[in-house]
C-alpha cells in the first residue's frame, strides 16, 4: 500500500465553513484530504478512489443522504482499514448510538474540538 | 376515558339520600331518548374510589354529604386537572354555596327540587360541551409548549454551527496553524475566541435545557468514586479559583465513597455549583468543599463565604433563566440556566438539592443523591 494514499482523510460535512475549516486545518498538518458535503456525493467519491482513506470524519445531520443513511450503504464492516470518526453537533445520543451500531467508532462533537484536538484525533487514530 | 361499549353518557350521583337518588332517577327517566346512564353512590369514601377510577363522563354531586360536603370530594380531586365535569346539587335558594362551588371549578349546580328532566338533560350537555372545548385549549397549549421546546432546540443548533466555524478559524490562528501574529493581535483574536466560547456555552446550556423540558434526557448511570469525582473538578477549577484569588479546599471523604451515578450529568451539576461558590464570591474568600455519607445517600456540601442570597430571592434562585441581582453578577457572566438544570438533574437521580444563605455572609448548597 502506497504511504501517501493510506493517511487520506475523507472530511464529509455539509457547511461550506467547517467543511473548509476542517481541509484546511487537515491539509496544513501534512494530510491528504478529501471532501465531499453529503453522503451521496461521499459515496460516490469513496468508490472512485484508488486506496480507501484512513479515516472518514462523517457529519450525521446532512442533505441529500445524512450520516447515518451514509453508513448503511457504506458497510463499515467491511472496511476494516477505515476508522470512522462521528462528527457531529447534535448530542442526539440515539443517532450517535445508532451510528456506532453501525461501524463508527468515535464520536467527536464538533463545538467542544480545537483545531489542535481534532489533529490529536487523527494522528491517534494513525498511530493504531 | 370510557370504551365506545355504550354511547350512553355515563353520570355518577353522589348523594346520601335515598329519596332524592330516587327522584332524581325518576327525572333522568323522562329526558327523551335516555343519553344518559345513571349510577349512584350514597358514600363519600366509595364515590372516592369510584371517581378514581374515572369510569363516569360527568359527576353529580349533592352539596351536603355526611360530614364531609360535595365541595370536599370536589377539591379533593382537583377539578382544573380533570376532564370530566362535576356539577354541584344544592338546596334552595343558597347563593353563596353556589358561587362558591362555581369558584371550586364546578361547572355547574342544580337546585334540588326545581329542575325536571329538559333542564337537567340540557345543564349535563352543556358542561360536557364546556369540558371538551376546554380540554382542547389545554391539548392545544401543551402542543404550543412542545413547538416552543422543538423551536428552542432547532434554532440552538442552527446557531452552533456558525458559532462553531468562528472558533475553527479562529483557533487555527490562535493554534499556529497559519503561521505568527503579534501579540496585539494575538490578543484581540484571543478575546474574539473568548467570546464565542460563550456563546457556544449559551447554546450548549440551551439544548440541555431544552432536553431535559422535553423529558428527552437518559441517565447512564455507573458506579464512580465520588471522591475522585469532585478531586477532579476542583482541579480543573483551580485556575479559575487562583484568578480570583481565592482558594478551595476539599475534606475528601474518609472511606472511598461510591455511587451510582450518571457522572456527566452529576459532574456538571457540581461544576455550576462550585463556579457559583467562586463566581458570587469576592477576593480573598474560601470555599469549602465536602462530603458525608450514610448507608443509602451521601451528601456533598459546597460552603462559600460570599454576597450570599436575600430571604425573598430563594424561590427564584431553581427558575429558568433566573439571575439574582447582587453586587457581583454584573461583573460575572451566566444565563440563568445553570441550577435549573442542576435541579432537574438531581430530582431524576431521585435525589435533592438545597441550600441556606446568610446575605452577605455566605452560602451552602446541599446535594444528597442516593448512592
Ligand atoms: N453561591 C451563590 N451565592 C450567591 N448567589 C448565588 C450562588 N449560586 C447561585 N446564585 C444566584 O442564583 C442565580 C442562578 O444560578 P445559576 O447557576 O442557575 O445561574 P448563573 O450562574 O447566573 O448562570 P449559568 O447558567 O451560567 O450557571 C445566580 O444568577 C445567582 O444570582
Ligand atoms: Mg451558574
Amino acid at each position: 500500500m502506497a504511504e501517501k494514499s493510506a493517511q487520506t482523510i475523507f472530511i464529509v460535512e455539509d457547511d461550506q465553513d467547517l467543511n473548509g475549516a476542517y481541509h484546511m486545518i487537515l491539509e496544513s498538518s501534512g494530510y491528504d484530504v478529501t471532501v465531499a458535503f453529503n453522503g451521496k456525493e461521499a459515496l460516490e467519491k469513496l468508490s472512485s478512489m484508488v486506496e480507501p482513506p484512513r479515516i472518514i470524519f462523517l457529519d450525521l445531520r446532512m442533505p441529500v443522504l445524512d450520516g447515518i443513511g451514509f453508513l448503511k450503504e457504506y458497510n463499515a464492516p467491511a472496511h476494516p482499514e477505515t476508522t470512522v470518526v462521528v462528527f457531529s453537533n447534535y448530542d442526539a445520543q440515539k443517532e450517535v448510538d445508532e451510528a456506532y451500531e453501525l461501524g463508527a467508532s468515535r464520536y467527536v462533537l464538533k463545538a467542544r474540538a480545537t483545531p489542535n484536538e481534532l489533529v490529536r484525533i487523527v494522528r491517534d487514530i494513525m498511530s493504531d | 376515558m370510557m370504551k365506545a361499549a355504550s354511547r350512553k353518557i355515563r353520570v355518577l350521583l353522589v348523594d346520601d339520600d335515598e329519596d332524592d337518588y330516587l327522584i332524581i332517577r325518576q327525572i333522568f327517566s323522562k329526558i327523551p331518548e335516555a343519553p344518559f346512564s345513571l349510577e349512584w353512590s350514597d358514600d363519600y369514601d366509595k364515590a372516592w374510589r369510584l371517581i378514581g377510577q374515572r369510569k363516569h363522563h360527568l359527576y353529580l354531586i349533592d352539596y351536603r354529604l355526611g360530614e364531609k360536603s360535595g365541595m370536599d370530594l370536589m377539591r379533593g380531586m382537583l377539578p382544573q386537572a380533570r376532564p370530566e365535569p362535576f356539577i354541584i346539587l344544592t338546596g334552595a335558594g343558597d347563593r353563596d354555596l353556589e358561587r362558591q362551588a362555581m369558584r371550586e371549578g364546578a361547572s355547574d349546580y342544580l337546585v334540588k327540587g326545581s329542575f325536571g328532566p329538559e333542564l337537567l338533560s340540557r345543564t349535563l350537555q352543556y358542561a360536557i360541551g364546556r369540558k371538551n372545548a376546554e380540554q382542547q385549549r389545554v391539548q392545544y397549549l401543551i402542543e404550543l409548549n412542545r413547538s416552543k421546546d422543538e423551536f428552542i432546540s432547532i434554532a440552538s443548533h442552527q446557531l452552533r454551527t456558525p458559532a462553531t466555524g468562528v472558533k475553527q478559524y479562529l483557533g487555527m490562528v490562535l493554534e499556529g496553524f497559519v503561521g505568527e501574529v503579534t501579540d496585539r493581535q494575538r490578543d484581540i483574536i484571543q478575546k474574539a475566541y473568548q467570546s464565542n466560547e460563550r456563546q457556544l456555552r449559551i447554546v450548549a446550556d440551551l439544548l440541555k435545557v431544552a432536553q431535559v423540558d422535553a423529558g428527552k434526557i437518559r441517565l447512564h448511570k455507573q458506579k464512580v468514586s465520588v471522591g475522585e469525582m469532585l478531586g477532579d473538578i476542583i482541579g480543573e477549577q483551580a485556575d479559575t479559583y487562583r484568578m480570583r484569588q481565592q482558594s478551595i479546599r476539599f475534606t475528601s471523604p474518609s472511606k472511598a465513597t461510591t455511587a451510582h451515578i450518571d457522572v456527566d450529568a452529576v459532574r456538571m451539576v457540581l461544576e455550576n455549583i462550585i463556579d457559583n461558590a467562586s463566581k458570587y464570591s469576592s477576593e480573598g474568600t474560601t470555599v469549602n468543599v465536602a462530603v458525608k455519607e450514610d448507608d443509602h445517600s451521601f451528601e456533598i456540601t459546597v460552603a462559600d463565604q460570599g454576597v450570599g442570597i436575600a430571604d425573598d430571592e430563594h424561590a427564584k434562585v431553581f427558575e429558568k433563566f433566573s439571575r439574582i441581582e447582587n453586587p457581583l453578577s454584573t461583573k460575572v457572566g451566566g444565563t440563568g440556566l445553570g441550577l435549573y438544570w442542576a435541579k432537574k438533574i438531581v430530582d431524576l437521580h431521585g435525589g435533592s438539592v438545597r441550600f441556606t444563605s446568610e446575605p452577605g455572609d455566605g452560602t451552602t448548597f446541599y446535594i444528597t443523591l442516593p448512592k
